[in-house]
């Protein structure tokens, strides 16, 4: 994950989650986002986003997304003791089972 | 009317629908469902039938959801939704459950238009409070691309392909949310993934609403409609502006319109970009097709209009 | 909310009436309902229930079994205690949900009045909608007459909502001969009975939006087959909690259901009838005609068909010299679904009886006494055993 910090705002990508489908990068207002080598999505400058949530808006796959009030969290989702695909290993425990 | 800055609002709270799902790149279900969650402020129960959807977020043991979520077969969402519903009605009257609840169905239009669309019709009719929303991708893409009730005339899919003796669907599709509005519930409303504002203000109506509601929304499918991952909310918007999609709604009993285009698009503006057109455009231009659809659309259109100005001279 | 039992009351109750009773004192909170014969007069009579305030039901009128069965697991995974009945077409049409219920652990209670299959259409028992729902992980108990149908039910809901259980149970009373007859019926009071089964607490509620949980997920290869043994495990616990429910059952009641089937006569029999349903009547009149003139035979009624009580009804077999097995379906193209399980049962017994298959009384045709008794002739080795013989059929 990486962060982009102006002020009391925050961008935050996730390129893991993204899969390259381009609509943050044709949607942002300010054009600074890119898709870098290796297809994942990457910031080309920062100083002109306006944090306008467009990006996070658009994104299918919750790649990117801005936080206020500088206080990172490490993903978007706090609360789930279920993980998400993709991050970490996945156990039956707490799912519906008898006795 | 929520604006720019109530959407980025919304982004704020908590993620009720979250990423590394498996959708593809550039779906767009899963805007229309981040959408639509974000505009709910009440504690929310979804229920999602069989498909992309669900096949995607929920792969036994990871979810994408972190809301109370619920799947059990692909032709019934309405059908649980309305036994979810009616459970929450007694548990809250007996006393076991004390706070408000809202409960949304996710399905795809073969899961609304077609196997789907009786417990849709037997849920409303009932009046259960819920909202049901269609994403409508216009195929079911989930099985590849397959044609459905949803898919527009002419279209190319791989149950009804293009060949020698034939263009695609030769039949059109049907007006669902017209049915739906047959059915007299209290609110709706056609919208797309290619306006926000306007679907975030339907689905704040919807929720509000104490009865069914259903929502249309049109959600573009980049590798069965044949365009970029980056061209989803584009072609989406294309639709509203070729008004091949309009966006309107129904308020007990009352039609509006939502989105007139400055300028109307011609048809063939949203039909050229998608591979499953391109068959009207090469070798050569298929001009008697072309003619046919755009008359599909004018004719549509025209009525959709008519409708409006009658409720809004009854109205006054 | 007003009561109208206070004490025990035995009165004059069709099978149907008795499972709507059933229903009243369970007090369900959702029950999705949909009508067909012979099942109809069972929703009919809760619904007038609910109507007159005896019980405060949310009854949905779907559109459909499919939709009532769908409702149901919507409701049941809510965290309601959900009950609904239906028949023949309508269990057909419910069938690919009833598959998703057991799988989801939903303890959903479901009265079957049963009936033939289509087609051709026909409105009369026979037991080939059960028998076809016989693999969809549901336990199935099939009553002899309205007082089982009525105490079964309980006992029934009771087993579903057991946590070492949790699965669907149906309650199968034979359509007309059960549904529609009436008979005395002894009702226990009704808080004795909410008190016997308690309150439904769902482990994970789906409506807990503080908890939330992701219910029916995607399940690939590499998940799929252990949450298929988990089911398996919990069929195979539906054997001890039965018996236990049962002892708690006859204490309430005085009515002792013991074991997981009813030991006619079985004690010294040589030749053994064994049948399902209400069928079970005619041929107890049958026995005690033939032991009349002497003959040692007895009869196995199964209460439980799933699970079925493979090790039980080997022991009770064991040593007698010829079985009559009456099945009132066909599973075309082999044997009659009951005669498969027992014939799969006495491969662990040593000295095994004979095995005589019966089709009986399909699509409703009557089967009285005389012809259960000409039965003993061939067992008695006039005929060769494992041939499938019709009773009461033109040819």
């Amino acid at each position: 994950m990486q962060a982009y910090k102006i002020g009391s705002y925050a961008l935050f990508l996730e390129p893991k989650r993204c899969k390259g489908c381009l609509l943050c990068v044709y949607s942002c207002p300010k054009q600074i986002l890119f898709l870098n080598g290796s297809g994942k999505i990457a910031v080309r400058e920062i100083e002109p986003c306006i944090f306008c949530r467009i990006c996070e808006m658009r994104c299918p796959d919750f790649a990117i997304w801005v936080e206020k009030a500088l206080t990172p969290s490490p993903s978007p989702v706090p609360t789930r003791s279920l993980p998400v695909h993709g991050e970490g290993q996945g156990g039956v425990e707490g799912w519906r089972k008898p006795g | 009317m929520p604006n720019t800055k109530a959407l980025a609002s919304y982004e704020e709270r908590e993620k009720r629908f979250t990423g590394a799902h498996a959708l593809c790149a550039g779906c767009g279900t899963p805007i229309a469902v981040r959408a639509v969650l974000n505009a709910i402020e009440e504690p929310v129960v979804v229920v999602t039938a069989t498909g992309c959807l669900e096949v995607a977020t929920t792969r036994y043991p990871t979810t994408a959801w972190n809301v109370p979520w619920l799947h059990v077969a692909f032709e019934n969402a309405a059908a649980v939704a309305s036994g979810v519903e009616s459970a929450y009605r007694v548990l809250r009257r007996r006393g076991k459950i004390s706070k408000e609840i809202r409960f949304v169905a996710f399905a795809g239009d073969g899961g609304t238009y077609d196997i789907g669309l009786q417990a849709l019709s037997g849920a409303l009719e009932r009046g259960h409070r819920f909202l049901y929303v269609c994403c409508d991708n216009e195929a079911y893409m989930n099985t590849g691309n397959q044609r459905s009730g949803a898919t527009p005339f002419a279209a190319q899919t791989s149950t009804a392909p293009v060949g020698q003796e034939s263009f695609g669907k030769i039949q059109r599709r049907k007006d669902l949310t017209e049915i739906v509005v047959a059915h007299r519930i209290p609110f709706v409303a056609q919208a797309s993934i290619g306006d926000w504002y306007d679907l975030a203000n339907k689905v704040r109506k919807a929720i509000s609403t104490d009865g069914p509601s259903f929502i249309n929304v049109m959600s573009s499918c980049p590798r069965g409609w044949g365009h970029d991952a980056n061209q989803t909310v584009k072609i989406t918007r294309l639709a509203l502006e070729t008004c091949f999609w309009p966006l309107f709604e129904v308020e007990d009993g009352r039609w509006s319109l939502n989105y007139v285009p400055e300028e109307r698009l011609p048809i063939e503006i949203w039909l050229r970009p998608q591979k499953r057109f391109a068959h009207l455009f090469e070798p050569q231009e298929k001009t008697e097709l072309l003619r046919e659809i755009q008359k599909q659309v004018d004719r549509d259109w025209e009525r959709l209009l008519q409708r409006c100005e009658v409720s809004a001279c009854a109205s006054v | 909310m007003k009561k109208i039992l206070e004490k025990e009351h035995r009165t004059l109750l069709t099978g149907a009436e008795a499972a709507a009773h059933t229903m009243r004192q369970l007090r369900p909170e959702v029950v999705p309902v949909y009508p067909i014969t012979p099942q109809t007069p069972i929703i009919e009579t809760f619904a007038q229930f609910v109507a007159d305030g005896f019980v405060d039901t949310e009854i949905i009128n779907v559109e459909s079994e499919h939709s009532a069965m769908s409702a149901a697991v919507g409701a049941s995974c809510g965290g309601a205690r959900v009950l609904t009945a239906t028949s023949s077409q309508g269990l057909a049409l419910m069938l690919e949900i009833c598959y998703i219920a057991s799988a989801m652990r939903c303890p959903i209670g479901m009265a079957v009045g049963s009936r033939a299959l289509s087609g051709p259409i026909n409105i009369h028992c026979d037991h080939s909608d059960s028998m076809m729902a016989r693999d969809a992980g549901w336990v199935q108990i099939f009553c002899e007459n309205a007082q089982e149908a009525y105490d079964l039910s309980i006992v029934g809901q009771k087993l579903a909502e057991d946590q070492r259980v949790l699965l669907p149970v149906m309650t199968i009373q034979d359509g007309f001969t059960i549904t529609h007859s009436a008979e005395p019926v002894a009702l226990l009071p009704d808080e004795a009975v909410t008190e016997f089964v308690g309150e439904y607490r769902a482990l994970y509620p789906l409506l807990d939006t503080e908890h939330p949980t992701t219910q029916g997920p995607f399940a690939l290869p590499d998940y799929y087959f252990e949450l298929k043994r988990q089911q398996v495990d919990a069929m195979e616990n539906v054997y001890a909690v039965w018996g236990e429910l049962q002892e708690e059952f006859a204490k309430l009641s005085g009515r002792r259901y013991r074991g997981l089937f009813e030991a006619y006569k079985l004690d010294d029999a040589e030749y053994i009838y064994i049948v399902l349903g209400a069928t079970a009547g005619t041929a107890k009149v049958a026995i005690d005609r033939l032991r009349r003139q002497r003959k040692r035979v007895g009869l196995l009624k199964p209460w439980l068909f799933r699970p079925f009580p493979t090790e039980e009804i080997a022991q009770a077999l064991q040593g007698c010299k010829a079985v009559a097995i009456l099945d009132r379906a066909l599973s075309l193209g082999s044997w009659g679904p009951l005669y498969s399980e027992i014939s799969a049962a006495l491969n662990t017994v040593s000295a095994r009886p004979l095995l005589y298959n019966y089709i009986y009384g399909l699509g409703g045709r009557d089967i009285r006494p005389d012809q259960l008794m000409s039965v003993l002739k061939d067992l008695e080795g006039e005929s060769d055993a494992n041939v499938q013989r019709f009773i009461g059929l033109r040819e």
